[in-house]
């Protein structure tokens, strides 16, 4: 893997932030916990470029498989309440959320971009990694026993 | 490495915009979700990184957060449902001082 990402991550990347916007942008929940699904199976496609394909696989049996059906649960059981929601915020902040909000997200850009020039130590790495066997020992080992 | 830190970042921050700017209960809790998993690309990310699988158990303690979070959460908002007969965040004010 190249520092710079290989065009699948680029393509998956775009996918994620794509599907994320989605989520907060659509009016539609339903739509929303679509677009919710689709960012999972590409956050799952990026655990996979990061060797950890039991990491994908949970990702996508916890939350698409159970997380995200009880929201649709939920939003069946609220089918007719959507009507009364106002989008914009009310009180005497909602001018301020959209400029805030607004800061933050660059200012989050601009800490990506700074962090990203960070060179980090890279050890050996090898296909075993993600085996069960050193997910027990760290359980064991790392978390529970240490209390 | 470099696109798993700015993925992350993206995330983040989209998540937080939408806890701020969102009224509907239901994408308030997708936000909240989509910030676990952007701290989760990057546990998994760094792991990768420096070669140790602590990051990876970090995950699944994030998930079973992330899984409690949304029940008690939609539980919260069903009851709350019942007695407002509304699912906007603003309207739930009960124990506001």
């Amino acid at each position: 893997m190249t520092d710079s990402g290989t065009f699948g991550q680029w393509i998956l990347l775009s996918l994620v932030a794509l599907s994320s916007f989605g989520v907060i942008f659509f009016r539609n929940p339903v739509h929303a916990c679509l677009s919710f699904l689709l960012s999972l199976v590409c956050l799952a496609g990026l655990y996979l470029r990061l060797v950890a394909p039991f990491i994908a696989a949970m990702q996508i049996l916890v939350y698409a498989g159970a997380i995200l059906v009880m929201f649709m649960f939920v939003i069946v059981l609220f089918q007719d309440a959507y009507h009364n929601i106002e989008e914009t915020p009310s009180g005497s902040y909602a001018p301020l959320l959209y400029p805030t909000a607004a800061a933050f997200f660059l200012t989050m850009i601009a800490m990506g971009r700074h962090f990203s020039s960070i060179s980090l130590e890279k050890k050996s790495f090898t296909r075993k990694f993600w085996h069960s066997r050193k997910y027990r020992k760290g359980f064991i080992y790392r978390f529970f026993l240490s209390f | 490495m470099n696109i798993f830190i700015i993925a992350s970042m993206l995330m983040f921050a989209i998540g937080i915009t939408g806890v701020l700017i969102k009224r509907n209960a239901i994408i308030f809790f997708l936000s909240l979700e989509m910030m676990l998993n952007s701290a989760n690309l990057l546990f998994v990310g760094f792991a990768h990184r420096w070669g140790n699988e602590i990051g990876h158990i970090w995950v699944f303690f994030v998930l079973v957060v992330a899984a409690a979070e949304a029940a008690v959460g939609l539980a919260i908002i069903i009851n709350m449902f019942k007695t407002k007969q509304v699912v906007d965040v603003d309207q739930y004010n009960t124990l506001k001082g």
